[in-house]
């Protein structure tokens, strides 16, 4: 590992014992050492002694905001900036407290974070995610990752959004999806979760990094992302409070898109 | 063993040609981002490496959707009699997980499954030794010699830099490699298992049920349900109706619908309770029902599991647990 990374961990470390020793927090939502060098262990560490097998580098790319729901306060989030925004969408949707989270951003620079509690540098961040767009061919493009998706729902799962207690692709009533796993169900499924993301996704990638099949079809929710910002200066989560393009109606809206 | 023989490596792709003739032909292949098990249409797509597909083979045996009924204007012309099928470059996990699960529970029971038996009788199975324990594999725990099987029609070794030592187990196996293989008749005595103490839950069920710390257990888990689909032991199904055919599709227990009852009520309330019966089916009751535990340590689940967690520490964590003084 190398000196840059050791140094974050140790200043993680210092946050964390601080927070405990205090009784900030009760536990610390983080990466740690696992058997297998690739593979980091999403944790939840519940006292300092927890705190010595804290990972930190390119490897820990998975969204952890969605394991604060459900948590009694206060959990210590070891954040990095889609992180949290996911808890300002959190707060946005009555999901969560901002008292309930502690933030500890770990981030290039803390103006990437629309919200934090304490803040560690980090030199080398993880590139930023948005995918470009297919240009030509891009049916084919979305078919062969359509055939390639197995309908887990890993990706649903992995994503801050995709809380409902009961998603659109399992009610009976009405009954949304075709039968079986074929193209139909898939793409009814992708284009759903895709319309329930326009506007709200914060570009973590998780639905990306946790697919089983390394299927891409984030930049569909990508080129929503790129729409509400060209169109409404609008990015999620980047400010506690501020309405979702699609969850704010305006009888001067000039731009009434696809409702006109 | 009924015969052995030895095959050239350079050889393996005409068999596989010659088998594309008469069967269907399942082996892995890679989709860019993926190793994966797929029908073939030309041998040259085939990947050979030790590397182990990410999911299991387990959909040619039992589809993750599959019409099972239909009546009115839908015909059931459709559901037809299995194809027959090879599945190729079969790992011994993989092999056992269909002899000692899937056969057992589609086809030994009290209940028979037809479609299942079918395909299963018009399917042969390939086995190919592998040379390495994959990050996360711990098929050495589980009882599986990873170099050798006589799960399968066939039982390909490596031997020496160009060469397999193909084993038939069954007549089936020994039709296919007489007509579809160039090979030499050679002896071959496998060498034995280098294999470790069996990584078993050996404590009562009550006491797994309610002394292992279930919450923690299951803290990180996102409930993707991608270890079960990835595993060749998991065998859930549900049934879903569209006008007027039913099918049959793959479920999971990691899924907050699994077990939901009309009422709204579910008998495994969250998270930590579906975690549990992921890991008391496995290595508990399926062990008391059929003396086998659903788990060959193939490792898929680990290797896929967005929160890290790897199945065979938390099998070493429940199996301390169990067996501790203290309520967890
Ligand atoms: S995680 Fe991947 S395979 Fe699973 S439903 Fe999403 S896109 Fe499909
Ligand atoms: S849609 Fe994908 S990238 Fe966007 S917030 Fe959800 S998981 Fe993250
Ligand atoms: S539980 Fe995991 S390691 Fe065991 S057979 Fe299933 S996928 Fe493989
Ligand atoms: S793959 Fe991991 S996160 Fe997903 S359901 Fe299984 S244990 Fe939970």
């Amino acid at each position: 590992m190398t000196e840059e990374k050791l140094s974050i961990i140790e200043a993680l470390k210092t946050i964390c014992e601080d927070l405990f020793s205090k009784r900030v927090i009760s536990r610390v939502l983080a990466f740690t050492e696992g058997e297998i060098k690739e593979i980091p262990v999403v944790s939840l560490i519940t006292n300092p002694e927890g705190l010595k097998g804290l990972k930190w580098d390119e490897s820990c790319n998975k969204p952890l905001a969605k394991l604060l729901l459900g948590l009694k306060p206060k959990t210590a989030i070891i954040a990095r900036p889609y992180d949290a925004r996911a808890v300002v969408m959190y707060i946005n949707e009555n999901q969560l407290k901002r008292d309930d989270v502690f933030i500890i951003g770990v981030g290039k620079d803390a103006s990437d974070f629309p919200v934090f509690d304490a803040f560690a540098k980090d030199p080398s961040p993880l590139q930023s995610a948005r995918e470009p767009s297919p240009s030509r061919g891009s049916l084919d493009f979305f078919l062969a990752e359509i055939d390639r998706c197995i309908l887990c729902y890993a990706c649903r799962q992995a994503c801050w959004g995709c809380y409902c207690p009961s998603c659109f692709m399992e009610r009976g009533i009405p009954d949304w999806t075709p039968a079986g796993v074929g193209r139909e169900a898939k793409i009814a499924f992708h284009l759903g979760r895709t319309m329930h993301l326009a506007g709200r996704c914060v570009e973590c990638g998780g639905c990306k990094t946790a697919c089983p099949s390394g299927v891409n079809l984030k930049y569909l929710i990508d080129s929503l992302t790129q729409m509400c910002y060209e169109e409404y200066g609008h990015k999620a989560g980047m400010e506690e409070g501020a309405r979702d393009p699609l969850s704010d109606y305006r009888c001067d809206d000039g731009q009434p898109g696809f409702l006109e | 063993m009924l015969l052995s023989a030895s095959v050239k490596i350079s050889s393996v792709k005409d068999a596989l040609a010659a088998l594309l003739k008469d069967y269907e032909v399942a082996a892995p292949v890679s989709d860019g981002a993926n190793l994966l098990y797929s029908y073939i249409t030309d041998p040259n797509d085939v990947v050979f490496s030790d590397q182990l597909p990410y999911k299991s083979p387990k959909e040619f045996l039992l589809p993750q959707t599959e019409k099972i009924l239909a009546f009115g204007e839908d015909s059931a012309e459709d559901i037809q009699e299995a194809k027959k099928t090879v599945i190729f470059d079969v790992r011994p996990c993989d092999l056992s997980a269909f002899k000692r699960i899937t056969d057992k529970v589609f086809s030994e029971g009290k209940f028979k499954d037809g479609f299942y038996m079918r395909r299963r009788k018009a399917s042969a199975t390939i086995g190919m030794a592998c040379k390495s324990l994959k990050p996360g594999c711990f098929c050495n725990l589980r009882g599986i010699d990873k170099s050798y099987s006589t799960e399968c029609d066939i039982f390909l070794t490596p031997a020496g830099e160009d060469e397999y030592i193909a084993a038939a187990h069954t007549p089936v196996g020994c039709d296919l490699l007489k007509s579809c293989f160039r090979s030499v008749p050679a002896a071959f005595s496998p060498e034995p298992a280098e294999l470790s103490e069996t990584l078993e839950i050996c404590s009562e069920e009550k006491d797994v049920f309610e002394k292992v710390n279930w919450d923690a257990m299951s803290a990180s888990c996102i409930s993707c349900g991608t270890c079960t689909f990835v595993c060749p032991a998991c065998h859930c199904f549900d049934f879903k109706d569209k006008g007027s055919v039913r099918y049959r599709v793959w479920d999971s227990c990691m899924y907050s619908a699994f077990t939901l009852h009309a009422s709204g009520h579910n008998p495994r309330a969250g998270k930590p309770e579906r975690f549990r019966q992921r890991f008391m089916h496995k290595y508990v009751y399926m062990l008391k029902n059929i003396g086998e535990s659903a788990c060959f340590g193939c490792g898929r689940c680990t290797r896929k599991c967005p929160a890290g967690i790897n199945a065979r520490r938390v099998l070493e964590c429940i199996k301390a647990e169990a067996a501790g003084g203290s309520d967890g």
